[in-house]
């Protein structure tokens, strides 16, 4: 990337995004408990006197050089040091983002550390227990290390890899977009109060019906007929997923970013103008569609940075520009392959297209609203996360953006560390099924059932019909049977 | 003297004998035991020189990566103790990466516990003036198996005495002088603890399955002789076979902790102790009931050459009792072998132990597979076959 023409497009309003999620107490502030963060090269930092080159970035940054010196060497060490004890096969088994990782606990904190870029980067953690303790955040490893890669991810996203920065010769550049990056989401990173949300790391998905979901699928083909341009077409309505067709490693991430950061920024405006609501409009980029003005500075479009593989079978990092249009809460997202030789998407190309959506879109968007709107879900008298790894999908009573409410209040920190625990200890990750009952001193229950992968937790609070595995073996079914039958086999 | 039925039916105040009161005064002392000065330490060092192998050290870790798990003991200084390869010179500079781990995280005033990667889980214990460290594929209860190597040094050399020899030698001494020859056992605490279900639970014992009124005539005799003999400061009998207790007497205000009777187990275990017709006596400190000063044991096998593998174990903390434990084991011998019905069964429990079934819990659920029963107060474990 040349330049950052306009700089703040991934955190802008911050401030709006903090008021949305600190009234949910779903969640805590990742800073709140947080001991260090770092990113390091550690071949820079191969001669003596100079380990201290290996330190990209540093969290905190009033923390002394010496300190960043130790605290990466130790990393850097861990790694070395647990490679003795790994064949050759487990070193280099990381395929895709299934990042080499390390973790050390102390009596203090719990660290994590993943190597990236073909071990080439070091990427660290250290969250204290105390702190968390505190925040009433039960510490699960492999969370920590879902919140690490994640943060990564999003850094490729919008920058490409730490590579690419060819920082030998480069080297402050590349620390100034780390900082640049990193010094403003870190602070903004949420952690869920029940980790294995963040672990599992799935997208909400919008449940409708056949019909409808056609109608959907063949407003997008119409629109790539008629736009060639367009690689990539994602469509969400709210806050949920309809349809995409990115690769399975960026949907989480682009999927985080648009509801977490643009969308909630975006609804202000909307609400604000109610009686021109039908108009759609793109939330990044020229407002000014009738000219033919190059689009330069503000005006020109986010870049993002995704996999594809149309030319084989490896996924390859791809520059795309990305086109967000939003009309009556649904959001159609658009990738258009970038290349500096051409000139790219044009006023004319956003105005054709918003020429095609405008009728289109509000009409698929007040259908899918009808349906939405007739559907009253009831709550629910216990707590459930549900996850499909293969589509990714996830759902959950327990998510900051859960639309889907349970009467229950939250679990108590010592319950959803079982849940964490029963999961980590009792329930492989390569075995595509499994059960498991798990009552907790307090007396609520936590039921694991694992079905052709597909994961289904249930939480219930103390009830006095509930004080025997048979009880809670035909509760648990009753549940199936009536909320999760859809989607889960019996 | 009371006596501990594991698993049987025995009521536990109904084996007191008379000679209990003998057992009740205030406190025996525990005596030290000097340790040999080492005076030919050359010859030592000559006798370390030629067990070396020509073995570089990645060979020789590759080939420590073949067992199911590792375990390095090392002193604060980083000076290898024990590898559960042997060859410790070969690998001094991975001994000392885990010195300087721990000694980084305590300089940033804390403790390390645990590293672990993708399939490898590497758990630390720091117990001035040592450090262990432990690599395995499987994370559950490294930080027990620590403490089980621990206690398993500390029953050869008492807390007082590694304290002290450090003092002595200063931090950079070479403690496997003092261990030689006890590797094996080092090895086999671990292994056997990892492959037993007294793993499943904290420190408990496990028993070998025995008819009750077998075991009950067994621990009667046993507590009989004992008691008889009038050994002031002979205080724990024990049968073992297979690794597991057959029976266990005590006098009343004593009791043996489970970890500690699993470091007597572990010892006797040991091929070299199981001559026929031969008792060894042998100091042993047991931590959790004393780890500054020395048990003296009575070990025999009194039926070695019968091929029953049951061994009898007795503790005193008095150093000249050897020759009347000698008659307190004849006298037991002597009267097992006369009731030759108990000996008959006695002999085919310990010579080809059945494990629990599951009948002996009745026959009321159809689909019970097998269970596991441990008995709180006495720590004991009993495991039943599968169905």
């Amino acid at each position: 990337m040349e330049s950052i023409t306009n700089p703040l497009y991934f955190f802008t309003g911050s401030s709006s995004t903090q008021n949305h999620s600190s009234t949910s107490s779903n969640v805590i502030r990742f800073i709140d408990i947080l001991d260090f963060f770092f990113i390091a090269h550690p071949a820079s930092g191969r001669k003596e006197g100079e380990e201290h080159k290996r330190i990209m970035y540093f969290h905190p940054k009033g923390e002394s050089v010496d300190r960043q010196t130790e605290v990466t060497g130790f990393a850097e060490a861990v790694v070395n040091f647990t490679d003795n004890f790994l064949t050759s096969r487990e070193i280099n088994s990381h395929d895709s983002d299934n990042f080499d990782y390390r973790t050390v606990s102390t009596q203090k904190t719990e660290h994590v550390y993943i190597q990236i870029e073909d071990n080439n980067f070091l990427m660290g953690v250290a969250l204290s227990k105390q702190l968390a303790n505190v925040s009433e955040y039960p510490l699960f490893q492999p969370a920590i290390r879902s919140i690490l890669c994640d943060a990564y991810k999003m850094f490729r996203m919008f920058f490409g890899t730490y590579s690419s920065f060819n920082h030998q010769e480069n080297d402050s550049k590349f620390k100034d977009r780390l900082d640049f990056f990193f010094s403003r989401s870190v602070p903004l990173l949420k952690c869920h109060k029940m980790p294995l949300l963040d672990h599992l790391g799935g997208v909400e998905f919008l449940r409708m019906s056949g019909p409808l979901y056609l109608n959907v699928v063949s407003l997008i083909n119409e629109l790539q007929e008629e736009f060639q341009q367009i690689d990539k077409i994602m469509f969400l309505y709210q806050d949920k997923l309809l349809y995409y067709q990115l690769s399975r490693r960026d949907l989480p991430t682009i999927f985080r970013y648009l509801t977490q950061n643009l969308l909630p920024n975006s609804i202000g405006p909307e609400l604000e103008g109610a009686n021109n609501r039908a108009k759609g409009r793109y939330l990044r980029g020229p407002i000014e569609l009738s000219t033919d003005e190059p689009l330069l500075g503000d005006e020109s479009l986010p870049v993002v940075h995704l996999f594809d593989n149309q030319n084989g079978e490896d996924e390859y990092l791809q520059r795309y520009q990305m086109l967000v249009y939003r009309c009556l809460n649904s959001t159609v997202c658009m990738f258009v392959k970038y290349n500096t030789e051409n000139t790219n998407v044009s006023r004319r190309l956003l105005r054709n297209i918003d020429q095609f959506l405008e009728s289109e879109l509000s009409q698929v968007a007040n259908r899918i609203g009808e349906e939405i709107g007739s559907e009253v879900s009831e709550p629910t008298d216990f707590h459930y996360i549900y996850f499909n790894p293969s589509s990714l999908s996830m759902t959950s009573s327990l998510s900051s953006r859960s639309s889907s409410s349970s009467k229950v209040a939250i679990p108590p920190v010592e319950v959803n560390r079982l849940v964490c625990d029963t999961i980590g200890k009792f329930i492989s990750d390569s075995e595509e099924f499994g059960e498991c009952f798990v009552k907790s001193e307090t007396d609520w229950w936590i039921v694991v059932k694992k079905v052709n992968s597909r994961l289904l937790v249930l939480i219930i609070p103390p009830s006095s019909s509930t004080s025997s595995l048979a009880d809670i073996q035909s509760k648990t079914s009753h549940i199936v049977r009536h909320h999760f039958d859809a989607i889960f086999f019996t | 003297m009371e006596i501990e039925v594991p698993g049987g039916s025995l009521n536990p105040g109904s084996g007191e004998s008379g000679v209990g009161e003998s057992g009740s005064e205030k406190s025996f002392s525990v005596l030290q035991v000097d340790l040999a000065d080492e005076e030919s330490e050359r010859e030592n060092e000559k006798y370390l020189d030629e067990e070396k192998e020509e073995e570089t050290a990645e060979h020789l870790l590759e080939r420590l990566m073949q067992l199911p798990y590792q375990v390095f003991i090392l002193s604060e200084s980083g000076r290898p103790i024990f590898v559960n390869s042997g060859n410790e010179e070969q690998l001094c500079s991975l001994f000392a990466v885990i010195g300087i781990f721990v000694e980084r995280i305590r300089l940033w005033g804390d403790n390390l516990i645990t590293i672990s990667s993708n399939n490898k889980h590497i758990q630390f214990l720091h117990k001035s003036p040592l450090i262990f460290c432990i690599v395995s594929k499987y994370p559950e209860k490294l930080d027990e198996q620590l403490d089980v190597l621990f206690e398993q040094i500390l029953s050869i050399l008492s807390k007082s005495q590694l304290e002290n020899v450090y003092k002595k030698k200063g931090d950079n001494y070479d403690l496997r002088k003092l261990l030689r020859g006890t590797d094996r056992l080092i090895e086999s605490s671990v292994s056997s603890w990892r492959g037993s279900p007294i793993s499943f639970v904290d420190s408990s014992i496990s028993v070998i399955p025995m008819n009750p009124s077998d075991r009950e005539f067994l621990a009667n005799t046993m507590a009989g002789s004992l008691g008889a003999a009038k050994l002031e400061g002979a205080l724990f009998g024990i049968m073992i076979a297979h690794r597991q207790i057959a029976s266990y007497v005590r006098f009343k205000k004593y009791i043996m902790h489970p970890r500690d009777m699993n470091i007597v187990i572990n010892l006797v275990s040991d091929k070299s102790l199981q001559l026929s017709d031969a008792s060894t006596w042998t100091p042993i400190c047991l931590p959790k009931f004393n780890d500054t000063g020395f048990f003296y044991a009575y070990i025999s096998y009194p039926w070695q050459s019968q091929n029953i593998p049951a061994c009898l174990v007795l503790l005193s903390v008095k150093r000249d009792h050897f020759d009347g434990l000698n008659e307190v084991k004849k006298s037991i011998v002597e009267k097992l072998e006369g009731n030759s019905k108990f000996f008959q069964n006695f002999s085919a429990a310990v010579i080809c132990p059945n494990l629990f079934n599951i009948s002996q819990i009745g026959n009321f659920n159809e689909s019970l597979w097998s269970f596991i029963y441990l008995n709180h107060s006495s720590k004991q474990v009993c495991i039943s076959a599968s169905k």
